[in-house]
């Protein structure tokens, strides 16, 4: 029996996701398992404002994102990974810790311990720490 | 001529785009409406108002409830226009084309600036009630905006212009809230003004409701218009973010029946409690004491009955609740001038996203500093009614827009039709220009200067450097 068979990596841009990145990419391969590559633009719906004035904002995002995930996928792809890459909007500790893992019905969530600066840890929480709480599978954070 | 009215295709929005799931029914709906309608303008601008209209104000909200109803069904339509989440600037590049475009979107800044101004007005007052009740005392000249007291001599709102810079700079790192937070607020709000009708109820003295309706329906005392229109006008802003429920169009299961109930009922049921509230607040004080308490009218019922306990959790559950709206307001402030600017209308300064918070960093200092210095140094009657002007503008453009696309788009999707067309657009803009007539004439000329400048910025800057230019 195989442990894992669909992987969740979780990227940001930061070095520690990237590293995640690359160990989840030998977790895959290992495992001949699934590897599916998110990328979160986030947005609180407690944000949402008259007009929809912060719609365009989102957008713009997702769709710079998209670009950036491509390299993504293809050096997965190029290692014979099973990948699919995903720009998404939303909020991103729902979104990892529930909504995508139920969609694709993943078993790994793979995270680098990134989040946000001191204040923002203090007012929110960190990303990692919440998936870790809320998800209904394992997580690997990636230090 | 025709370049000033040149248009963004619709494809280039839906492109990325993502379908949204279905999933809000009425009640989804009318909360979310009454959590975007309740909490600051009933905390802030009901002073104001007790003093254009004497206890009519209660009519006064019937009647800005109305033009909201109107409006929200207009811009339900014209939100679903495009199958994609976009702002009314966005959607109105594309439906008539660029100077329209930059009008509402320069409009809309000035709403949202100065909206944050005014709330961190109010905010002040709550907040230096509640040092006073701890025993710490600001000087008088440093608590409010020069001219917001009759007899009183103030100069600069100290705590508002800190609140603001406080707010910018949590913004600019990129800290929001969350839906649940935002919810949570929206039920502290709301327990607050239950809680006071309650405990307020029972100091009403029916000879303060006489006369009910001192000024009529229109009229000009001391200089200023009062009356119930006048007044109307005023607490339209207690309104304000109703349209939130229109936007909702593509997430909503059936949304032609589900829609107008969704507005309609939250509608009903925040303007019964704001009709409660200054009939409570106008039965227990005779309505020209609220001179005095200008930015915190609603401690001026709790000095009286002397349930200073109640001040306290009042001013706590106003302070929450008030800075969480400042958070929302300044965060889409940010945002419609990095449209702007993406779209080359604006210099690039304002839509530079900074790598490392991923937020509009600059534009969203340039705007919270400005905001902040708007917030302590103009009063909160100046700077309440360009709020509304400029709301009340945005809805005209977009009611109008309704009929126009109507006559010369007729096929074009739409997510929702509003009922009654012609009838509701038309309905719609007549109320808009019935309380942008009730507001002072010199907030009439405050926002033609705005818009002149904004038309100088087009002309001598957006025009030329429109990224729409390099596409054709």
């Amino acid at each position: 029996m195989k442990p894992y068979s669909r992987i969740l990596i979780g990227l940001d841009g930061s070095d520690q996701a990237d590293r995640a990145f690359n160990i989840a990419c030998v977790l895959a391969q290992v495992l001949s398992a699934s590897l599916y590559v998110v990328w979160i633009v986030n947005r609180d719906r407690g944000m949402d404002s008259s007009f929809g004035v912060n719609e365009d904002f989102y957008r713009d995002r997702s769709v710079q994102i998209s670009a950036k995930l491509n390299p993504y996928v293809k050096k997965a792809a190029d290692q014979h990974i099973d990948v699919t890459g995903k720009a998404l909007i939303g909020n991103i500790k729902t979104l990892l810790a529930k909504d995508v893992p139920d969609e694709y019905k993943i078993d790994l969530i793979v995270l680098g311990n990134t989040g946000s600066n001191m204040v923002g840890k203090m007012l929110q929480g960190s990303h990692s720490g919440y998936v870790i709480q809320h998800s209904g599978c394992d997580v690997l954070i990636v230090k | 001529m025709s370049s000033l009215f040149r248009k963004k295709s619709i494809a280039d929005l839906e492109k990325n785009a993502s379908p949204l799931k279905r999933t809000l029914r009425t009640w989804d709906l009318t909360f979310l409406g009454i959590g975007a309608i309740i909490g600051t303008g009933i905390f802030v601008l009901t002073g104001k108002g007790a003093l254009t209209a004497g206890p009519a104000l209660s009519v006064s909200f019937l009647v800005a409830a109305i033009c909201c109803g109107f409006a929200g069904l207009c811009y339900a339509e014209f939100a679903s226009m495009a199958p994609v989440a976009g702002s009314a600037y966005t959607y109105s590049y594309i439906a008539f084309g660029e100077i329209i475009a930059f009008i509402i979107g320069w409009d809309l800044i000035l709403e949202y600036a100065l909206s944050v101004a005014t709330v961190s007005a109010g905010w002040s007052g709550y907040f230096v009630n509640l040092l006073d009740n701890l025993g710490i005392h600001i000087p008088t000249i440093l608590t409010a905006a020069a001219g917001t007291t009759p007899g009183v001599t103030t100069v600069f709102d100290l705590p508002a212009f800190i609140v603001v810079l406080v707010i910018t700079w949590i913004i600019s790192i990129g800290i929001t809230q969350t839906k649940r937070a935002n919810d949570t607020m929206v039920i502290i709000k709301l327990a607050v003004i239950v809680l006071f009708i309650i405990c307020t109820v029972w100091f009403i003295k029916p000879q303060n409701w006489h006369p009910f309706n001192p000024y009529g329906l229109y009229s000009y005392h001391n200089g200023t218009a009062a009356g119930i229109i006048p007044a109307a006008s005023i607490v339209f802003f207690s309104f304000i973010g109703f349209d939130a429920v229109s936007s909702s169009a593509e997430e909503t299961i059936n949304p032609s029946k589900t829609l107008p109930r969704g507005i309609l009922l939250s509608l009903v049921i925040s303007t019964i409690l704001y009709i409660i509230m200054t009939l409570i607040m106008t039965g227990v004080v005779p309505f020209k004491m609220f001179s005095k308490y200008l930015n915190a009218p609603v401690l001026a019922v709790l000095a009286k009955t002397g349930q200073s306990w109640l001040s306290i959790i009042v001013s706590i559950g106003a302070i929450l609740g008030m800075t969480t709206v400042m958070l929302v307001q300044l965060y889409g402030q940010s945002r419609i001038s990095y449209s702007m600017s993406r779209d080359g209308l604006f210099p690039k300064f304002f839509g530079d996203v900074d790598k490392k918070h991923q937020t509009p960093f600059k534009g969203t200092w340039f705007f919270g500093i400005i905001t902040a210095l708007a917030g302590g140094f103009i009063n909160l009657n100046i700077l309440s009614e360009l709020v509304n002007i400029g709301t009340l503008t945005a809805f005209i453009l977009v009611s109008a827009g309704v009929l126009w696309m109507r006559h010369s788009q007729p096929d074009l999707h739409r997510g929702f039709k509003a009922p009654g067309v012609p009838f509701t657009p038309i309905i719609a803009i007549a109320f808009c220009l019935v309380l942008i007539a009730g507001l002072n004439w010199e907030t009439w000329i405050r926002f033609v200067i705005w818009l002149i400048i904004g038309l100088c910025i087009y002309f001598g800057y957006g025009r030329k450097h429109a990224t729409i230019n390099s596409k054709h």
